[in-house]
């Protein structure tokens, strides 16, 4: 009997990012607790990850999801922009995160299996 | 970190420089922050078109239609194919001056000229994935026309 494999999430919003696929995706984490501005995001993402994402791929990344509508920019507060996730966002986030958590237990049960 | 934001394009830096530098200015340049900048501007370029609109364009334009809205495309897609072009040269010289040279390659007009565009074309058509079409066509006449020009015009 075939056993049904969940197919890959091609069609993610995230999977045409390329390299800034996993800071987006980071972001996004970073910002479902509320909104922060630029430097925060990064400090969370070394606490979450332990490496820090450089200034110039936070910026690309934060473009990015600006751009597709998964965060907005408020506004500013003594110079600096805090960013906020967007329903889409959230709803993009979730899915992510599913598919991430299929992927975590299937390997987690086969590494237990072998 | 000014002196590098420079390299980012204008729809860039009208939108994020201010922000930026606030929370980065005073960060120590290390060697991995300048080549992350660089990085992050060459992407800005290439990407222009696709991150700036059309949501950041429907802010600039408003709610301009007709000969404006045409005017901007138009725009859009010149600075687009521009940037292509200019990223995939400038890669290609960075990448010519980090390993070609040092690896023995000889410095003739032919190898100064055109290996950086040759490599810059390289790069454009395969590397970027946010460029258009238009911007690989382009990478790839480059190519060719770099490595046809050599042999042609210049002596052996």
């Amino acid at each position: 009997m075939a056993i049904h494999q969940p197919e890959p999430n091609l069609s993610s919003p995230l999977a045409e990012l390329g390299r800034f696929a996993e800071p987006v995706l980071l972001i996004l984490v970073s910002l479902s607790d509320g909104p922060k501005h630029g430097w925060a995001v990064m400090e969370d993402i070394e606490t979450l990850t332990g490496h820090r994402p450089g200034p110039g791929t936070l910026y690309g990344a934060l473009a990015r999801l600006e751009q597709r509508g998964l965060i907005e920019r408020l506004e500013a507060a003594d110079r600096r922009h805090p960013y906020r996730l967007t329903g889409e966002g959230a709803r993009v986030l979730r899915a992510e995160l599913a598919t991430l958590d299929r992927v975590v237990a299937t390997g987690l049960e086969r590494l237990a299996t072998a | 970190v000014r002196y590098l934001l420079r390299l980012y394009p204008a729809w860039w830096r009208t939108r994020y420089e201010e922000e930026f530098l606030t929370l980065f200015g005073s960060l120590p340049v290390t060697l991995l922050v300048a080549v992350d900048l660089l990085r992050g501007a060459l992407d800005a370029r290439l990407a222009d078109s696709s991150i700036a609109e059309p949501r950041f364009a429907e802010q600039s334009v408003g709610s301009q239609t007709g000969v404006a809205r045409y005017l901007h495309d138009r725009c859009g897609r010149e600075a687009s194919r521009r940037s292509a072009v200019l990223g995939g040269v400038l890669t290609g010289s960075i990448w010519f001056l980090a390993f070609a040279l040092p690896g023995g390659l000889p410095l003739t007009p032919s190898t100064v000229l055109f290996q950086p565009l040759a490599y810059g074309g390289m790069i454009t058509i395969g590397m970027w994935p946010g460029i258009t079409r238009r911007g690989r066509l382009l990478g790839f006449a480059i190519l060719v026309a770099s490595l046809l020009i050599p042999r042609v015009l210049l002596p052996r």
